[in-house]
């Protein structure tokens, strides 16, 4: 973000401290190794170092925190009423994993085989509970809870632990199943005749990034190769792509009428498909205000085409910027009262947004914040794989953004549909199913 | 030079492995540059030299020091350094490589200096090699072969064998060390045994382990975080399929039919108390005698590891299976079979038939009856 290069100028610092004192209610005083900071994600995390325990904070003593360190997992935990802290190396399995087998809740940041893994403890991925709780490099999970980046001990605090591990609770069950499904894949998909062992990277907006073995995200033909080899084995694939999801999100928070009518204005000409995606896609991502994008829909798609087919195209932009207006309002009024906000299931963490002044960087902080749309969308995808592995008891064999991908004998093709489309009724969106079969079939 | 620069190119091992470790041998020792690219001097770590007399051998992948007169092959040297574990990491890393993927070429680098000849003399596998006068595997074809069709035409792996006239010799390496030898017959000819079993002069007079005490694999499964499941299977073959079919190391060989208290000491030492073991032996129908030695081993295994159950494989061994139908037909029966595992209790139910039937005596039933009380 351009505001934050500008942000740490000469006294912004002090002030900086003073401002999340008062929204943290702490009192930090200004330290002298601040001043060598240059980054502002470094100095919230060099002010959050700062932060000591409160006297009657609890501590729970079942659970357990490994992180992945090159060659090393550090094991962090909790026991006679003080922080525990051990270096193993990754090779003296038999060491570390006797260790951490005494505790029932377990967090890594690494891919486990639940397969293998002792059936009654509990296993979350670090990666996607700071997905949940911050979205962005920090720990920062709740007002009690907040340490530096580098110190995991937060993760332990009583409160948390109780939330995350918890599966009656909504975040607690989206967070054990999307662990299970991030292991789950991690761990390697065995499709009979290839295993896919991707690496998955977690963005800060919520997006899975798949690298490794196979490129399936990222190259059209790596995933027809993948389809081809899943085919010849007598398998079928069944894939789900979520149709105008992020607008779907974007209307759903914002509580727009406008949005819902354009979107449903996509569905019913097929002929203005591209231009309404075009439309909402600059509208969400490129911040611009609505005669600009106006402007370049008539530039990319002829002013005849525009006003023939969508007469009132103008006039709905500009009523959904009115619309917007407010939602925007609303999103910085949370940031800036209590440094983050809770949207969807995603709590999202912007210490910077309460230090800026005026209207100057209102397009920054909204395309900023549109950001995590992707991250909702993605819960819209887990959503549905939760309820395909309630009903069925399949998991995906791979993603692709916005598209969920299944393989299976065919005779479980009809019933898979069936679950998909009722998915899709329950959470409200709209998507398009394909079926890939055997040519030979 | 010519010959190891050709054997070099045909086990696969590419010059970036060499460039990978020359420098992470420069980032830990401090090392100056030898005679030529592939030699870097250091100070002899076991001699206090300060004087610069040890070598490190890139291309032979060994260590000597012209003070002390120490030699280790590299592994074994980087191990000492307490250096090993940061290496793998490096190794796998650098590659961009599997942990099955890096297990395989370390094996093979280890194996590579008895291959091109240019092992420490004093080493015990050496002096069996030269008194036995074992061939590498490439030089007698019908070896070459049988090795080939038992491992479903993995050239890499039969790299790592020798031959004499009657057996094929695969060298099992406990830490970084050729420990013991599985001796397999590759013809029909001739009335010498199917297996060749190391006598205990041998053992005494090499410094081998015993062969109760010699998991193949077991560095190789020890070293690898991601999976907490071990099975248990006969053969070296046997085992060398599960692993390549999972492609992960996840088995290890007993080496025979049962398991001795040594055994399971060794067990105990490498594996946490909540690994899953699965014992996995050639099926019951292929050999009948099984029931009773799978018994013996759960039973034994189960007091140290609670979560032991039985994988049974219908008519056949994993090596059979692996060779006849493919890995992936392996690997889809065994994941199967794993998820219908058995427990001690429900297998001996299965077979109480047999085991009741077999002898004149009483005795068995008895048994039968006091487990079950």
């Amino acid at each position: 973000m351009i505001m934050l290069e500008t942000l740490l100028n000469d006294g912004n610092r002090e002030r900086c401290i003073k401002k999340w004192n008062k929204k943290l209610k702490k009192r930090i005083g200004y330290y002298d190794e601040f001043d060598d900071i240059n980054d502002a994600s470094d100095l919230f995390n060099s002010y959050t170092n700062k932060i000591k325990w409160l006297k009657n904070t609890s501590f729970d003593d079942n659970t357990v925190v490994i992180i992945q360190n090159d060659k090393n997992f550090n094991i962090y935990y909790y026991k006679n009423n003080e922080f525990y802290y051990e270096e193993i190396s990754i090779y003296s399995k038999k060491k570390w994993m006797s260790l951490i087998f005494r505790f029932t809740n377990i967090i890594t940041n690494f891919s486990i085989d639940m397969n293998t893994w002792p059936k009654n403890k509990k296993y979350l991925r670090y990666e996607l509970i700071r997905n949940y709780y911050i979205g962005n490099n920090f720990h920062f999970f709740s007002k009690t809870s907040i340490t530096d980046i580098n110190n995991y001990t937060c993760l332990l605090e009583s409160n948390l632990v109780n939330e995350i591990f918890n599966r009656h609770l909504k975040i607690g069950s989206l967070l054990n199943f999307s662990s299970l499904l991030l292991n789950h894949f991690e761990s390697g998909v065995d499709l009979e005749s290839i295993i896919l062992r991707p690496k998955i990277t977690i963005s800060n907006y919520g997006r899975w990034y798949f690298s490794g073995s196979e490129n399936i995200q990222n190259s059209k033909k790596a995933r027809d190769y993948i389809n081809n080899k899943i085919l010849s084995t007598n398998k079928s694939i069944i894939k789900m792509d979520l149709k105008s999801a992020e607008p779907n999100c974007l209307s759903k928070f914002s509580g727009s009428k406008i949005l819902p009518i354009i979107i449903q204005k996509r569905y019913d000409n097929p002929e203005l498909s591209e231009m309404i995606k075009f439309v909402l896609n600059s509208f969400i991502h490129s911040g611009n205000t609505f005669d600009i994008i106006y402007e370049m829909v008539e530039k990319k798609f002829g002013s005849k085409y525009t006003f023939q087919n969508f007469s009132n195209l103008l006039e709905n932009l500009g009523a959904l910027q009115d619309e917007i207006l407010w939602y925007n309002k609303r999103v910085w009024k949370e940031y800036t009262s209590n440094l983050h906000v809770h949207e969807g299931i995603r709590r999202i963490v912007n210490p910077f947004i309460c230090l800026i002044m005026g209207d100057d960087y209102e397009k920054e902080i909204w395309k900023e914040h549109l950001k995590y749309l992707q991250g909702h969308v993605h819960d819209q995808v887990i959503k549905i794989a939760f309820q395909i592995k309630r009903k069925l008891n399949i998991l995906p064999s791979y993603l692709v953004h916005d598209e969920i991908v299944y393989t299976g004998d065919y005779t479980m093709i009809d019933s898979l549909k069936d679950s998909l489309n009722e998915s899709l009724l329950k959470i409200g969106m709209n998507g398009t199913i394909t079926v890939l079969k055997n040519k030979e079939e | 030079m010519v010959y190891v620069m050709m054997k070099m190119n045909k086990i696969k091992l590419s010059s970036e492995h060499i460039i990978v470790i020359r420098k992470f041998l420069i980032d830990n020792f401090n090392t100056r540059n030898g005679t030529d690219k592939d030699k870097l001097i250091t100070n002899c770590p076991y001699c206090n030299d300060t004087k610069y007399h040890g070598i490190l051998n890139l291309m032979w992948n060994n260590f000597y020091c012209f003070k002390c007169k120490t030699s280790k092959n590299l592994f074994k040297f980087l191990e000492d350094n307490d250096l090993l574990e940061e290496f793998y990491f490096v190794f796998q890393k650098e590659l961009g490589i599997s942990h099955y993927d890096m297990n395989k070429s370390i094996s093979s680098l280890m194996i590579k200096e008895f291959k091109d000849k240019t092992s420490v003399k004093e080493s015990s596998f050496n002096r069996f090699m030269k008194d036995y006068n074992l061939l590498h595997i490439s030089e007698v074809k019908s070896a070459y072969e049988y090795a080939l069709k038992r491992t479903n035409n993995d050239e890499e792996e039969v790299e790592n064998y020798f031959v004499d006239e009657n057996y094929i010799y695969i060298p099992i390496i406990i830490n970084c060390e050729v420990a013991h030898l599985v001796g397999r017959k590759y013809h029909h000819i001739g009335k010498a045994p199917r297996y060749f079993n190391l006598s205990t002069k041998i053992i005494n007079k090499y410094n081998f382990t015993k062969p109760s005490e010699s998991f193949s694999f077991l560095d190789s499964v020890t070293s690898n975080p991601k999976t907490n499941i071990l099975y248990l299977v006969e053969g070296y073959f046997d085992a060398y399929s599960v692993n390549k079919a999972m492609g992960d190391y996840v088995a290890v060989s007993l080496l025979g039919k049962n398991l001795s208290e040594n055994g399971l000491k060794i067990l105990k030492l490498n594996f946490s108390p909540f690994t899953q073991i699965r014992i996995l032996l050639d099926s019951i129908e292929k050999d009948k005698g099984n029931v009773e030695s799978i018994i013996k081993i759960t039973s034994r295994i189960q007091k140290v590891y609670p979560d032991t159950k039985i994988v049974m494989l219908p008519n056949s061994d994993p090596n059979d299976i692996h060779t006849s139908k493919g890995e992936d037909y392996l690997r889809k029966l065994i994941k199967t079979q794993t998820n219908n595992s058995l427990s001690l209790a429900e297998f001996e139910l299965l077979n109480s038939r047999s085991l009741l039937l077999k002898g004149n005596s009483n005795d068995n039933v008895r048994n039968f009856i006091e487990r079950w009380e």
